[in-house]
């Protein structure tokens, strides 16, 4: 019940302040939530975990990208950037979780899922890595945007301006941006685990306990991950997108935009378009 | 060996690269800060299969192995000497550890011999750390270390008014609004520095986050907490305290994406305004939406992510323990939605919030320019 009232209070205030604009993320996020159960659904049906937290980070990259964006360079040159860092962090991802070996519920947690089956047919290794996959799509995507569309401004405004310096002030504003970020997954890492941290201070555990527990280093992996994949995207949105909007990339991109846009007015789909 | 040196000062990247290659081969032989825990690098497993386990919802059936771990101990009496431990594994590993060889471990003596109690992780959680660090050296800078140093004047922060809550019984909430105002402070003064730019964004992230705040706080009080199962929340310790912790949890989860949106929009005004000294009032409050709507699209979409990563295991134990993933979110555990939500709401009553609080100081700033 409190559920659906909140949940309608965000949607009459996304409406109310954003009007059209405000619906369509209504619509993103209603996707992505679509794309989350669809990934936990393949999951259960035997899809290994780590392929479907890849599949559906490069869906939801399609869906916050070019739906919430439209077509055009920065969006592309985001997508890439965000698959290009997604398959990167995944080794190290797979490396580091596998030897901390995070997979499944500490003893702590056991009390309160007592009532469920540990037979499930899932690797518990393979789903905590896909998890931090998960976890940090919608962040790397945020820092992504932002660079590219800061990158895309300079490049119009400037017309001469060559890749070297294009990349130079993307990695610029991706500095301004890195505080911020950082900041907004601090603090949803706290909002997440006050309970947590409160408990191990009522039971009074010695920081190499803390340290060396499996939820503690789970819960840490996955914030330590999303902050590494939004600062290494960083440099990669910039250098791609420097090198896309100089080179004959950008002729084709524009040229997809014309059409996809034609196309479009065609098929009476305004609601597609931006703004 | 000095030339060494001074040639390593030439090149902070280097000397990060090497700092951060140190610090995870001292973890790696760190023993001697586990006094009493006897430690043991596991040199060789041999798994077979021991017996069949079913579920008891829907039958299916897994292989239970037994392990035949031998380890060298590496810590503690008998260092040197090798043991022979066993372990039982399903393969799902839902409550259960499948070892590996390589891994170390902690041990606990028994009247038999030895038992493992965990896996010595903390090597893993520094060698993650110094990867973070040294991406924030190489592509941040000055930026990078001013975000390493807000993350970590928080965290004590934090740390501080749990210390206080559990020490002395302070109300949980108080104690959050406060570490609110201070969290605030910090990360934005640390980010623009001593303008009014800084000031303004401060304002209007506190704003924003009130008043959402007290939307969530009436709804969920109004109600009750009905259908919330905020008593679900994962290592409570007094269970009456769940809707306090609950609450303090929503109003500091959301405080960052708040203050990335009240930061950019005032750094962006205030850009306008000194550009264009004689902007109008509507102008500002227009161009702020623009900026506004470029943010909450995305800012939506990392909350929800970061949210609902964490709950995905114990979603599939329950779709396998017979509820379905849609009952089990919204009527069953929903508190990471909950938490999606409350923070969206943040984030979109910030933009117009701060949208008119900024233009309004900026226009007021101009008639009293104009007065004196």
């Amino acid at each position: 019940m409190t559920l659906i009232i909140l949940a309608g209070i965000l949607a009459v205030l996304l409406l109310l302040v954003g009007g059209r604009r405000g619906l369509r993320t209504i619509l993103t996020l209603t996707l992505n939530l679509g794309v989350f159960f669809a990934m936990t659904g393949l999951i259960l049906k035997g899809m290994g975990p780590v392929p479907a937290a890849v599949l559906a980070c490069i869906v939801i990259c399609i869906v916050s990208l070019f739906f919430n964006c439209g077509f055009n360079a920065k969006s592309v040159a985001s997508f890439l950037s965000v698959v290009f860092v997604v398959l990167a962090l995944w080794a190290l991802v797979q490396g580091i979780g596998r030897g901390a070996h995070i997979e499944g519920f500490s003893s702590q947690q056991r009390e309160q899922i007592e009532a469920y089956t540990w037979i499930i047919n899932i690797d518990m290794g393979d789903l905590a890595v896909a998890c931090i996959l998960i976890g940090f799509s919608g962040a790397i995507i945020d820092t992504a945007i932002a660079v590219s569309s800061a990158q895309y401004e300079v490049a119009h405004n400037n017309p001469r301006m060559q890749i070297a310096g294009l990349y130079r002030s993307g990695i610029r504003v991706g500095r301004d941006v890195l505080g911020t970020t950082c900041n907004t997954l601090f603090f949803a890492f706290l909002g997440g685990h006050a309970t947590l941290i409160i408990w191990y201070a009522y039971v009074g555990w010695s920081i190499p306990e803390i340290v060396n527990s499996e939820i503690f280093m789970e819960t840490f992996l996955r914030s330590a991950s999303s902050a590494l994949g939004c600062v290494l995207i960083m440099p990669v949105t910039s250098l791609i997108t420097a090198v896309l909007l100089r080179s004959r990339a950008n002729a084709v991109i524009r040229d997809l935009e014309r059409r996809l846009h034609d196309w479009k007015r065609r098929h009476h789909l305004p609601y597609l378009e931006r703004r | 060996m000095i030339e060494f040196f001074h040639r390593l000062r030439a090149h902070p990247l280097l000397m990060f690269s090497l700092l951060a290659l140190a610090a995870v081969v001292f973890t790696a032989h760190d023993f001697f800060l586990y006094p009493d825990w006897p430690a043991a690098r596991i040199e060789d497993v041999v798994s077979v299969p021991d017996h069949t386990e079913y579920s008891f919802s829907d039958g299916r059936e897994e292989t239970c192995d037994l392990q035949t771990i031998s380890a060298k101990i590496i810590h503690g009496p008998g260092k040197g000497s090798r043991i022979t431990l066993t372990n039982y594994c399903t393969e799902s590993n839902v409550y259960d550890t499948r070892y590996r060889k390589g891994d170390v471990v902690f041990l606990k003596e028994t009247d038999g011999g030895w038992e493992i109690t965990f896996v010595k992780r903390d090597v893993y959680g520094v060698a993650a750390l110094s990867c973070l660090l040294l991406a924030l050296a190489a592509v941040g800078r000055k930026k990078g270390l001013f975000a390493v140093i807000s993350v970590a004047a928080n965290g004590l922060i934090f740390y501080l008014g749990v210390r206080i809550y559990v020490d002395r019984g302070v109300n949980l909430l108080g104690i959050s609004m406060a570490a609110m105002v201070l969290f605030t402070g910090i990360c934005l003064t640390l980010i623009g520095g001593f303008t009014r730019m800084t000031a303004m964004s401060i304002l209007g992230t506190l704003l924003g986050t009130l008043i959402s705040f007290g939307l969530a706080w009436a709804v969920l009080n109004g109600f009750a907490f009905q259908g919330t199962h905020a008593w679900l929340l994962e290592f409570l310790v007094v269970s009456q305290d769940y809707k306090t912790i609950f609450l303090s949890e929503l109003l500091i989860g959301g405080l960052g994406a708040t203050m990335d949106i009240a930061m950019s929009i005032s750094s962006a005004l205030c850009e306008l305004k000194d550009k264009n000294p004689g902007i109008r009032f509507s102008n500002l409050v227009q161009s702020g939406r623009e900026i506004g709507w470029d943010i909450i699209g995305t800012m939506t979409n990392v909350l929800l992510f970061t949210y609902l990563c964490g709950g995905i295991p114990l979603m599939v134990v329950a779709a396998r323990s017979g509820m379905s993933i849609w009952n089990y979110l919204l009527f069953y555990n929903n508190l990471e939605i909950l938490r999606f939500i409350v923070g969206s709401i943040g984030i979109v009553v910030t933009v117009p919030v701060s949208i008119f609080l900024v233009a309004f100081l900026l226009s007021w700033e101009r008639k009293e320019a104009g007065r004196l």
